[in-house]
């Protein structure tokens, strides 16, 4: 990439265009129970799930704020719009059935043709709902499920009702209450014992509303045996106002089934970024999450790992980029609850200019998870003597087989390392970039290409100019 | 029955003669003891500690007065002076500083080590300038601490004087009743010297005892400190430490928890000037019911400092030991070289380990690595000493011995050395 193409993204980041649509719905400022009914009432709700929303508010208003990590004091909650309805077409299957303005706003974000190349299947979230959502018909064919979470609660609704807020119940904190009384679209996805899915699974989540709130809700369900990749990618336009995204994402991956869900959040940076994810791993089951966090002013995730039966296997991976301005407080959970299971964590952070990148991860065995290993690794990278960096891994161990480990390091990028470069034609801004891409090289390179590119052209952005 | 108020400090502070300004120090801590909550599992760190059977609210003891000769030392210290090698030592019995041995030589170059209360009638420009610096109110037991200390030691080395062999402190709780004693020393530009407390008791009902060391270290300044609690069953200790090190001071410190039913230590190191250094150790082994909890800071204010923490430990039984370190490297800190380790054994299906390495890093051209690992012992370390012959529970002891070695290898003193070692082979075989 040419340095007049950094500069002209430099001037615009891409992703951070306003798009002119008008919403058919707008709920009123604050999440209160006529809100909450309202959002009930357009969905068409079965009496249930209002029922269920409805507890989730009570418990999210006994709730207090986390005492714990970033500062929350910017986020106002009672100013926020909770729900908007971008259009009367509810999940359309084919492109041409989106409303004009919004199908430009994918189009410039290169989804659709993303779609024919490389993915399975693509959902698309605007705003509060979901207005698109395919999969290939060959794995329609195999039973595969893809579909908007409002439609998979009234089509599906056994299944649904076994697995919703199984997961990650309301009562688990306070933003997932949140999300429970005001969750609106996502994905729910059903893969049938033993059908592998080659090629990934992608929802695409946008917010163009001001001062607004997304609270989708994922439910992903892999039956024994099977295999599927969902990838999740975040953006927003840039206001200067804050926003909140609030998902829950609940994963349960049966007997023998594998999983991937990768996330790239490069939400604009005025947005609180709360989200729970979490994943129960059955026997011998395989759960991976790659977790990456470029944007947003606050993200708190910790994308965690149940392993409830013997066997079951995780592996977290997760990035970070804090700049000015953006706390990044991202890390992981694994409980080791059966014997036999293991888990890895591996999470690199880099902070720039006044940003501030924190670790904080839980590694749980509990009693009678006879040989349990887990390790984590953690390494921070400074670039300015303004950067910060912090690392909070809490180890709990109950079993006296359990081996666990935990490493960290904190480093700036070598001095001599960069000269290296220069003697070798290099500039130093060039160099510099080269070995922040090394560094998180591990990672990038388990992401999908599309992804790794953005990743680096990103880096290489945001580097530029940063040393000497 | 005696209530934790402002009589017993006002008594407290007449039956030590003390001036008007350590009692007004004391009726502030007490407004803080009163006005803070006894800690509970909802305070971050808290979290793994039960304090539901600990005396909390016991009395206080006050002064008795008590002194003793050497033959009249509890058997317990007796014991320990056998095998010591201090030069010189103060005895604590309960309330009462009971016996000092002072080597004359040292006093004569301006040397004090002697009883808090004390000092402050002999030296107290030198205690004034430092008590309370470094524990103070920082929480419901340093504040309590504060209010109704009973005893105390006061070393202070001046500039330039190296002492050679240990200085040592000798504490025997009674049980019973409360006890608070703290520590303070001062080591003044280029003084060098080494400083043991020893915490020493009897099997007790159950019996709270609350310590505080506090450090100066001036300039240039060299101490080598250990703390180390080898109480009976039945104690609940709390122990706060904070060593304010200057310019190119030097502080080697070791903090050992083997007795008592639960164990808190608290243990700060300030790194307050470029070139200073601090190397922290820890030791623990606990059996039964015992419960250690260690809470580390290593504080990094100033540029080109150091810090480098090993704390090693082994549970068995249903023994839990904590340990939550933080390296915290403020704004400006750069050039910082900074280390912190956890090493922990775990011995039975019973036993629990919670191990929190952390770190807050506000400047980036530095060296910052920490690590934790908890496991049994190597199977294959045991398999290999078993085909030598060595039966297994024998190769199990002997591979226990060998984790906590590494924290005892560090340790120059050698007397010292040799009685942990004996109590943790006492402790393999419990």
């Amino acid at each position: 990439m040419s340095e007049a193409d950094l500069r002209a993204l430099g001037e615009e980041y891409k992703y951070h265009f306003v798009d002119e649509v008008k919403p058919v719905f707008v709920a009123e400022r604050g999440l209160t129970r006529r809100v909450i009914e309202a959002i009930s009432y357009h969905k068409g709700e079965p009496e249930w799930m209002l029922k269920f929303r409805l507890r989730a508010l009570e418990i999210f208003q006994k709730k207090p704020m986390p005492t714990w990590g970033p500062d929350l004091s910017g986020l106002d909650l009672d100013n926020l719009v909770y729900y908007v309805k971008p259009a009367e077409v509810r999940d359309a299957k084919s492109w041409e059935e989106i409303p004009e303005e919004i199908r430009r706003t994918y189009e410039r974000l290169g989804i659709p043709e993303a779609e024919r190349k490389v993915l399975a299947g693509v959902g698309a979230q605007y705003d509060s709902e979901m207005v698109y959502h395919r999969v290939k018909e060959e794995l329609e064919r195999q039973g595969v499920i893809f579909v908007a979470i409002e439609e998979g609660m009234k089509k599906y609704e056994d299944l649904f009702k076994e697995h919703f807020a199984k997961v990650v119940p309301p009562e688990d904190n306070k933003f997932a209450a949140l999300n429970s009384a005001a969750w609106s679209g996502g994905s729910f996805v059903y893969i049938p014992p033993g059908v592998k899915v080659e090629l990934p699974l992608q929802a695409y989540f946008r917010v163009n509303t001001p001062e607004f709130g997304q609270f989708e809700r994922t439910l992903i369900i892999v039956d024994e045996g099977a295999e599927v990749h969902y990838i999740e990618g975040c953006t927003a336009p840039m206001y200067s106002t804050e926003s909140l995204h609030t998902g829950v994402i609940e994963i349960v991956v049966k007997r023998g089934a594998r999983s991937r869900y990768t996330t790239i959040q490069n939400w604009s940076t005025n947005m609180y970024n709360l989200v729970t994810q979490r994943a129960l791993v059955y026997g011998d089951a395989f759960h991976e999450w790659l977790d990456g966090n470029l944007g947003s002013k606050v993200t708190m995730k910790y994308p965690s790992s149940y392993l409830l039966e013997p066997g079951a296997r995780t592996e977290i991976l997760s990035i970070a980029f804090a700049k000015t301005g953006q706390h990044q407080d991202t890390g992981a959970k694994i409980i080791l609850g059966a014997p036999h299971t293991s888990g890895t964590i591996v999470s690199k952070s880099i902070s720039k200019g006044e940003g501030r990148a924190s670790y904080r991860g839980l590694v749980k065995v509990l009693d009678g998870a006879r040989g349990a290993k887990a390790n984590v690794e953690c390494d921070a990278l400074l670039i300015d003597p303004e950067s910060r960096t912090d690392t909070y891994p809490y180890i709990e161990i109950e079993e006296d087989t359990a081996h666990v480990g935990h490493e960290a390091t904190v480093s700036k990028i070598n001095d001599e390392q960069i000269f290296y470069l220069q003697t070798r034609g290099l500039k130093e801004d060039e160099a510099a970039a080269l070995i922040v891409r090394g560094f998180i090289e591990p990672i990038a390179k388990e992401l999908p290409l599309e992804y790794a590119v953005e990743l680096n052209r990103l880096i290489e952005l945001e580097m530029e100019g940063s040393v000497g | 029955m005696q209530v934790l108020d402002k009589t017993q400090v006002e008594a407290i502070s007449r039956a030590l003669k003390e001036p008007g300004w350590v009692l007004e120090k004391r009726l502030k801590a007490l407004e803080a003891f009163a006005r803070l909550p006894y800690p509970s599992k909802k305070d971050e760190n808290w979290r793994y500690t039960d304090l539901s059977e600990a005396p909390l609210e016991q009395e206080v003891e006050t002064p008795k007065g008590l002194s003793l000769s050497r033959d009249e030392l509890p058997e317990l210290v007796k014991r320990r002076l056998e095998k010591t090698d201090v030069s010189g030592f103060l005895v604590f019995v309960g309330p009462d500083l009971v016996y000092a041995e002072v080597p004359e030589e040292l006093s004569a170059k301006g040397l004090v080590f002697t009883s808090l209360a004390e000092a402050l009638k002999t030296h107290p420009g030198k205690v004034e300038a430092t008590l309370f610096r470094g524990v103070y109110v920082e929480d419901k037991f340093a504040a309590e601490n504060s209010a109704f200390f009973t005893h105390g030691a006061f070393l202070y080395v001046p500039a330039g004087l190296e002492v050679e062999k240990p200085l040592g402190v000798f504490k025997v709780l009674e049980g019973g009743k409360a006890s608070a004693g703290r520590s303070l020393i001062f080591l003044e530009d280029n003084a060098k010297a080494a400083y043991i407390e020893e915490y020493l008791s009897l099997d007790l009902p159950p019996t709270l005892h609350l310590s505080a060391t506090e450090m100066v270290l001036r300039p240039g300044a060299k101490l080598r400190h250990a703390h180390v609690q080898t109480f009976g069953e039945g104690v609940w200790h709390f122990h706060r430490q904070r060593a304010l090190l200057e310019r190119d001071a030097a502080l080697n410190d070791l903090v050992v928890n083997l007795g008592g039913r639960y164990a808190r230590s608290e243990v700060a190191s300030e790194l307050l000037g470029p070139g200073a250094e601090s190397e922290m150790l820890g030791l623990y082994f606990g059996h039964g019911l015992q419960h250690f909890d260690h809470y580390t800071l290593q504080h990094h204010v100033e540029h080109h400092t150091r810090s480098d923490l090993l704390y090693k430990g082994a549970v068995k039984d249903e023994a839990r030991a904590v340990f939550s370190g933080l390296i915290k490297l403020e704004r400006g800190a750069q050039k910082t070289d900074a280390y912190q380790a956890n090493r922990n054994l775990i011995l039975s299906p019973t036993a629990r380990v919670d191990s929190i390495p952390q770190l807050e890093i506000g400047a980036n051209n530095v060296r910052c690595t920490h690590g934790s690992t908890t496991a049994p012992v190597d199977e294959v370390q045991l398999f290999y000493l078993q085909s030598r012959g060595l039966p297994r529970s024998l190769a199990q002891e002997l591979l226990v011995k060998a984790h906590l070695a590494d924290v005892l290898n560090r340790i120059p003193l050698k007397a010292l050395r040799a009685h942990l070692e004996a109590v943790i082979e006492e402790k393999v075989r419990i």
